[in-house]
């Protein structure tokens, strides 16, 4: 099949914003995990005003006891605070997505940070996400349902739920990420 | 973004089309490719008033948590033609009373990539960076690089030894 020519870099372009065709990721549970996000375009050529784009997503993946992952879909971190459910007791994947397109090179790139999620029952969720200055954070805070502030939860690494499924390792004192 | 694409991707032809640039296959390859002055690497050495263990500390855990990432990046190479790449950076970090070593391996896959110089199954060696006790209250980070860019890195990792800003760095930029 032929695609009409002006429709090409169209296609290209939402191809590359990494979430072309991307479900959207859809929860009829109660929200529970509330993102607030700050983005700042790391280029000028990355601006909507060029013909470009920079924007983050969030990729929700269930995982089950055997640490096998089942991707659930996406959401876009186009606004200020967004909220959704994730299941309880059960650990998500959830990989933040920066990526940026820019319209004269019609190049595109993007990075990712993840971290496994075991929501708790009841408990709610902030994550903190900030792109600036080409550094970005990603903070996890939970909620108690009995009030008393929030705490920050740690990054936890993919690995950490096959570490618990498979026999223990001897890390003797060396740490790596997968 | 894409500039840097651009001259990565342009590196990355000349790196490994050329036997004569080997890429770094381990973190004491790469600490001999340094020392040896190889072209694409480069070195930072830097002190902290702070104790060894909260420097090694705090360098490794933002070093495991922002380095273990995967990227994808496409090019326009002209007319309807586009290649696209998937970046996979590998942090690994060993620590001792006397010495933290952290590595950072990357490695290229994707349309038309093909990373020569047998790269080992993690990638290639691009970032060495090793944290000393220079006395009680005094740490020096030393860090070696092989591969053009990541600056961004470098410039992280002053801020995490220093405690200033804790933030991960774009390694897409």
């Amino acid at each position: 099949m032929v695609l009409p020519k002006p429709l090409r870099p169209l296609l290209f372009a939402a191809a590359v914003a990494g979430c072309a065709g991307a479900p959207q990721y859809k929860s009829e549970l109660p929200p529970n995990l509330n993102i607030k996000t700050k983005l700042s375009s790391p280029s000028v050529l990355l601006t909507p005003a060029l013909g470009g784009s920079f924007e983050a997503d969030m990729h929700v993946t269930s995982v089950d006891r055997r640490c096998q992952k089942n991707y659930r879909g996406s959401v876009r971190l186009d606004a200020p605070a967004v909220s959704v459910g994730i299941p309880a007791d059960q650990p998500s994947l959830l990989v933040f997505e920066f990526s940026g397109y820019s319209a004269p090179s019609r190049g595109s790139a993007s990075s990712t940070y993840s971290t496994l999620l075991t929501p708790r029952s009841g408990y709610q969720y902030d994550v903190d996400v900030v792109y600036a200055d080409q550094m970005y954070s990603v903070r996890v805070f939970e909620r108690s349902p009995r009030g008393g502030g929030r705490r920050e939860l740690e990054r936890r690494p993919f690995s950490a739920c096959e570490s618990k499924a498979s026999a223990p390792r001897d890390r003797a004192g060396a740490d790596s990420a997968t | 973004m894409v500039a840097r694409l651009l001259v990565l991707l342009s590196t990355a032809l000349l790196f490994f089309g050329c036997g004569s640039l080997q890429q770094s296959r381990t973190a004491d390859e790469l600490r001999n490719n340094v020392n040896s002055g190889a072209a694409f690497t480069s070195r930072d050495v830097f002190e902290v008033k702070k104790p060894y263990r909260q420097v090694s500390d705090s360098v490794r855990k933002k070093w495991m948590e922002c380095l273990d990432s995967t990227g994808t990046s496409a090019i326009h190479r002209g007319g309807n033609s586009f290649g696209s790449a998937t970046n996979t950076y590998k942090p690994k970090a060993a620590v001792t009373g006397s010495r933290t070593e952290l590595t950072l391996q990357h490695r290229v896959t994707g349309t038309g990539v093909t990373q020569l110089g047998g790269p080992p199954p993690e990638g290639f060696f691009i970032i060495v960076t090793d944290v000393y006790p220079v006395d009680k209250n005094v740490s020096r980070v030393d860090v070696q690089k092989h591969m053009p860019g990541y600056e961004g890195v470098i410039k992280a990792i002053h801020t995490w030894a220093e405690g200033t800003n804790m933030g991960c760095p774009d390694l897409a930029q």
